[in-house]
């Protein structure tokens, strides 16, 4: 199951939200709770809820979430969607998403590194030059995602593009789509995706700024910060 | 100060009377300066934005190279947007005559060197 939530950069959403549409996907369900903010979506006159299961009949699956998480919810939120996932027979979880770097200006193509919590995994990775997120604290909804991974001994991979900290960055999702689509064996042109850039990066801010607080109190800032085990 | 952070959380990124958009910022500080990064997306040059030290703020004001609709939704009012406009406060008094700006891949870098007097202290 590939796995968009709003988070640096909004890697996840756009990338996941680009699928849908490029891939023909169709949606087979939601996730609601009484913990989620009182919010509906409406698109060509139809209700939509915030988070959605998307699918194809070829063993590809899809969750993609509208909106930022509360930050207080993430572990049930984590716990209860990985119990979901296997469940429905899911192998794995990949979750795309950002890591911030401050010279992302100068960057051309957003490298990637691959979090995963398996050994088979990272060896897998490993021996295709896949670059691996070696050293670090990961913060926010994907770290707790891969925390319940690591507890049910389950794969679970992270797909982060260096990416915009405070600004939308379809840039970075393209690049997080490429790696997905040579992991999975699936083809998508990411052409339209950078050719609409611009416009989504203004269509986006409001998200953004949602986002960006909830990161404040979700674990991000630890991503700044030297584990004490270097001391 | 909260209620400013919450004014902002709440109020839309957009001045419909003035049909512009509040573009996403962040500033860093440095030993020496403050950097201050805005995004502007679809505007083409340097020649189309404007930058304008006030006492504490920037103001920034960008011209949108094609109008930007939002299409039905109706917090947008159906109108296009055509600039984006931000009065920025700063942390710190700056050296407005120092300040340097750039224009590039759709971010605005502004260096505004602090205006600070450096005392050394003797430690006894």
């Amino acid at each position: 199951m590939v796995i968009g939530i709003p988070d640096v950069g909004l890697v996840g959403p756009i990338a996941t939200s680009f699928m849908v549409k490029n891939l023909k996907l169709e949606l087979v369900g939601y996730l609601d709770s009484n913990v989620l903010p009182p919010i509906l979506l409406f698109h060509n006159s139809e209700p939509l809820m915030p988070l959605r299961f998307y699918s194809n009949d070829k063993n590809l699956s899809l969750f993609y979430s509208e909106i930022a998480l509360p930050p207080e919810h993430l572990y049930s939120f984590s716990e209860y969607l990985l119990d979901f996932a296997i469940k429905r027979g899911a192998e794995r979880i990949i979750m795309l998403g950002g890591i911030a770097v401050p010279n992302r200006i100068n960057i051309q193509k957003p490298k990637v590194y691959i979090a995963a919590i398996k050994e088979e995994d990272r060896k897998f990775f490993s021996e295709r030059n896949f670059p691996l997120l070696k050293e670090g604290f990961m913060g926010g909804a994907y770290a707790s995602l891969l925390k319940q991974c690591y507890k049910k001994d389950f794969s679970g991979i992270a797909l982060l593009a260096e990416s915009h900290l405070n600004y939308p960055d379809p840039g970075a999702a393209a690049s997080a789509l490429t790696m997905l689509a040579s992991i999975l064996n699936f083809k998508i042109d990411i052409k339209p995706l950078l050719e609409q850039e611009e416009e989504i990066r203004v269509k986006l801010r409001e998200l953004m700024k949602r986002t960006i607080e909830s990161m404040k109190t979700s674990g991000k800032e630890y991503e700044f910060t030297v584990p004490a085990m270097y001391a | 100060m909260i209620s400013e952070v919450e004014e902002a959380m709440t109020k839309p990124l957009i001045s419909f009377e003035r049909r512009c958009l509040t573009p996403l910022y962040e500033i860093r500080d440095s030993e020496d300066e403050l950097i201050l990064y805005v995004d502007l997306p679809k505007v083409r040059s340097k020649d189309d934005i404007s930058v304008t030290l006030a006492e504490d703020k920037v103001i920034i004001d960008a011209k949108i190279s094609s109008p930007i609709s939002f299409g039905d939704i109706p917090i947008y009012s159906g109108q296009n947007y055509n600039r984006y406009y931000a009065e920025i406060r700063l942390p710190v008094p700056v050296e407005a005559k120092k300040t340097r700006a750039s224009y590039r891949r759709g971010i605005l870098e502004i260096r505004l060197p602090k205006k600070i007097k450096r005392y050394k202290v003797r430690i006894e």
